[in-house]
Formats: structure tokens, C-alpha cells, sequence
């Protein structure tokens, strides 16, 4: 699991060894929020004078995360393209009413959960007829050895057998759980994005993530209902 | 804390992300229960699993193509001119009608609009700006000349062209274009069903420029004149360019006369 963002809590929270940064890490990235977030404010601020330069700044910062969050909901490259299009478009142009209640990171973040989840929906049905040519294609990998057949092989089994664990998961609980993926977001950064608790977070999260596990070890099925969809506030 | 109260938490412990007295809460309840400490090791071997999950990169050809279609839709105010970046554009003021000049909120085409130069390292994914060293071949102390104005052919008076900057926003995009066209041609139903209800039949209207209503006249004669206003989207009344075309028993003969 990749970092979070777990010092933007108010929770006095203890980094687990085994998936977070060291304390030393944590505290360098504690002094950066507020400069990111008064950073953000600026951009915000200038881009709603028109200033193309603060549009173009904050697309390049929020590319990335945005398409990730996209690709790990949608599964699909071109899909999760469409979608950070789709979220920067509407960003952009509901900027006046962002009056800064939350930051703009989870205000865009939110935007982007919510333009992936209506396309996944839409596309639903078209899904199923393109999964033959999207296995066809290669998936790159930073690995030197990546390109060799059976290393793509097994990461298009993988890749295959988690996005069909993971249709199995009510969707509630899978989208905390893929947000918690994307660097940089902690459960505080799903709660406000999602609009829920951080108790909630938690429990969708655990729901989510056991689903996944027992199908992935074979001791479930993606049509087993064991898991609950875990409560909303 | 019982097993349900904890497990939970268990997601929160993997992930770093509980207080020091819920992580104590955990451990405590895990050393003492196996199942809690089975669904503790589900929740690590899951996040090892997702963790690893291939994720396929965009490329900057990708980002090349978001952009410019984000660019193409960001906010009118974006997409502002002043008159001094009209100044930069490689046009001769000769071209520039004075009363055209555009004002500082106005409106401007896109074709009007020169790219604004972004700095690198803020720069969204463009096509590269040619070197400078592309203009090798004029010789750096020789100062720069406008160049002449195009004469366009076919204008036999000589004087140039004015490219007057285009106010009118591109109404046909926009969703109030819609709307107002829609309720301009709702007004016109309205007004034609108000004033002689009992005799006509409106067939089909358009949004557009173009009209089409279908009029079927009371044969007795007894109804009153059929009185077509086209309401403005301003809200002034003009008398529209009507063209009658005359039908009788579903067959047109043919013949059509224009009114007004």
C-alpha cells in the first residue's frame, strides 16, 4: 500500500511500520500541507480572474492523482482519460462557486470520484465488449524485465483477477478503498471527499479489502454477499 | 472491545491510520483472539495485493490531447485579451477599426486569440515553441519591420479589410442560447394558439433562425387574421420574412408567395 497523507488528520494517528513512512518523512510532509494548501489557494484564486498560467499549474499538479484515482475506478486507460477530461472541464468551470469550505484537493478529488462512478455506470454495457481488446493490449510497467511475455501475462492475470474481485465489492465500500491507493490521500482526505466519517472510512475500507482477499485466495466468490455495504453517517 | 468493535479498526491499524489508544485497543484484543488476528492477517495479504495492482501510465501524447481539450473549454474570462496583447498580434494597426477595439471584458473568438506564452516549469503539455535560433537567416542588427498589410484581391476601392473583433459570443454552444431560443419559439406557439385557437394547427417549430409552422385556415372565413410575431431574444417584437406556401388536402400546389 502507498503512503498517505496521514498527518493531514486530526487524529493523532501512529504510522503503522508496515505502510507508512517514517516519523522523520511524516513530519516533512505535516510542513508541507499548509504550503500546498495556501499554494492551491492562490492558483484557485488567480485562475478565477482568468489567469490561463494558474488553469494550466493546477492541471499538471492534479493530473496524475486525478488519473490514477480514474484508472483504478474505470480499469480502463482511455476510460480514465475521459474522466480526468471530464473533471478538470467541470472543475474549471464551477471554480467561481469553490468558495474554499474544503481544500481544493478534495473538492477536485470528489469531482473526479463522482465523474468516474456516472461513467462506469454509463459505460457498463459497452464495458464488457471492449474487455477482449483491451486484454490484447500490453500494460507498461517500470521494470526493466517487464516486457518480457510471461511478466505481462501475469500482470494481466492479476490486473484481471483484482478489477473482477473488486466488481464484486458494493461500490461504496470499493471506491474508499481504491481512493486509499492514490498517494497523498489519507481516510480524513476519503471522509471529506466521500462526505462521510472517519469511522466509516474504516469500515468500508476493512469490508472492502476482505472481499478482495477471500476471492483472490479462492475463499470466496465475486457473488458471495458476506460483507455488508458498510453504513453511510 | 469486542470482536465487532475491533474489526474495523483492523483496517485503520494496517494502514497507520488509528490513535496510539485504538492501536493499543488492537493489539490487545488481537493477542488475546485468533480470529480477530486471522482477519488481521486478511487485511495485510489485501493491501499487499491491491498495492500491486498495474497500474497503466498516460503518456504525454495523452496529456497533450486532455489538455488542449480542457483548454478549448476552460472558463470565457480565460480566454480574455487586453488591448495590449492585441497589440502583439502580427497585424498592422491599419487593420485595427478604432470603434471595433475591443473592450477589456469582451468576449473574443478563439481564432482571435494568441496563445499566451507560459513559463517552462508551469507550461501544460504543448507543442514545443521553435527555437529562436530559427530565425538565423535575418540578421540580428537589421530592427524588425511589420510586415505589410495583406491587400485582400477583389476590393477594388484599396482600402484594406478591417477585421473588426467579433463581440457576439458563440451562442449556439451555450445552454442559454438553447433556452432562450426554445422559449422564443414557445412564445410564438403561445401567441398563435392565444390568438386563434380555434382555427389553427401548429404542426412542428425549430429553434433555429428558420421557423416552420404549419397553418391550417378555418374554410368557413369566420376566424380572425393569423397574426405572427417573432419575439426577439431581447424581448422586442420583429416582423419575421414569411414564406406562405399553399396546401389544400395534405398536397402543396407548388406555389409559395412571400409576406411580411
Amino acid at each position: 500500500m502507498e503512503p498517505s497523507d496521514a498527518s493531514s488528520s486530526d487524529r493523532p494517528v501512529e504510522p503503522s511500520p508496515a505502510a507508512k513512512p517514517p516519523s522523520e518523512a511524516m513530519q516533512r510532509v505535516a510542513s508541507q500541507v499548509g504550503e500546498v494548501a495556501s499554494e492551491d489557494a492562490r492558483l484557485v484564486g488567480a485562475a478565477r480572474d482568468g489567469d490561463r498560467e494558474a488553469f494550466a499549474r493546477l492541471f499538471e499538479k492534479y493530473r496524475g492523482p486525478a488519473y490514477h484515482i480514474a484508472y483504478r475506478l474505470m480499469s480502463r486507460r482511455a476510460d480514465a482519460l475521459d474522466v480526468v477530461q471530464e473533471a478538470f472541464t467541470k472543475a474549471f468551470a464551477a471554480l467561481e462557486s469553490f468558495r474554499g469550505g474544503a481544500s481544493f484537493k478534495t473538492w477536485f478529488f470528489r469531482i473526479v470520484t463522482n465523474c468516474s462512478l456516472d461513467l462506469r455506470r454509463s459505460r457498463s454495457v459497452r464495458r464488457a465488449a471492449s474487455l477482449d481488446a483491451e486484454a490484447a493490449a500490453p500494460l507498461p510497467s517500470n521494470r526493466s524485465d517487464a516486457d518480457e511475455p510471461h511478466h505481462v501475462a501475469e500482470r494481466h492475470e492479476l490486473k484481471a483477477r483484482i478489477d473482477d474481485a473488486l466488481a464484486a465489492i458494493p461500490e461504496t465500500n470499493r471506491t474508499a478503498f481504491v481512493l486509499f491507493a492514490i498517494e497523498g490521500i489519507s481516510y480524513k482526505d476519503i471522509a471529506e471527499i466521500l462526505n462521510i466519517s472517519i469511522g466509516t472510512v474504516m469500515s468500508r475500507i476493512f469490508y472492502a479489502r476482505q472481499k478482495l482477499q477471500r476471492i483472490l485466495s479462492g475463499q470466496g466468490t465475486p457473488g458471495d454477499a458476506a460483507e455488508p455495504d458498510a453504513e453511510s453517517d | 472491545m469486542d470482536c465487532t468493535d475491533i474489526h474495523p479498526l483492523l483496517a485503520g491499524y494496517v494502514d497507520g491510520e488509528l490513535t496510539t489508544v485504538e492501536r493499543q485497543a488492537v493489539e490487545d484484543h488481537v493477542a488475546g483472539c485468533a480470529d480477530c488476528g486471522r482477519l488481521l492477517a486478511e487485511q495485510r495479504a489485501g493491501a499487499q495485493v491491491y498495492a500491486a495492482y498495474p497500474v497503466e501510465e498516460a503518456g504525454d501524447d495523452d496529456w497533450q490531447t486532455v489538455w488542449a481539450a480542457v483548454e478549448a473549454r476552460l472558463p470565457a474570462k480565460a480566454k480574455r485579451v487586453t488591448l495590449e496583447s492585441l497589440s502583439d498580434l502580427d497585424v498592422s494597426e491599419e487593420f485595427l477599426d478604432e470603434d471595433a477595439a475591443p473592450a477589456g471584458d469582451g468576449v473574443q473568438p478563439a481564432e482571435a486569440i494568441e496563445p499566451q506564452a507560459t513559463t517552462p516549469e508551469t507550461a501544460p503539455p504543448a507543442k514545443p515553441e521553435p527555437e529562436p535560433d530559427a530565425r538565423a537567416d535575418v540578421p540580428p542588427e537589421e530592427p524588425r519591420t511589420k510586415p505589410a498589410p495583406v491587400r485582400l484581391p477583389g476590393r477594388p476601392s484599396g482600402r484594406p479589410r478591417v477585421f473588426k473583433p467579433i463581440r457576439m459570443p458563440r451562442w449556439r454552444h451555450t445552454f442559454w442560447a438553447h433556452v432562450t431560443g426554445i422559449a422564443a419559439a414557445a412564445l410564438i406557439v403561445a401567441a398563435v394558439l392565444i390568438s386563434v385557437k380555434p382555427t389553427l394547427r401548429v404542426d412542428q417549430f425549430a429553434t433555429s433562425d428558420q421557423v416552420d409552422i404549419a397553418i391550417e385556415i378555418d374554410p368557413t372565413g369566420t376566424a380572425p387574421q393569423p397574426v405572427i410575431m417573432y419575439l426577439q431574444a431581447d424581448g422586442q417584437p420583429s416582423i419575421p420574412m414569411i414564406w406562405v406556401a399553399h396546401v389544400s388536402d395534405g398536397e402543396t400546389d407548388g406555389k409559395e408567395e412571400s409576406v411580411q
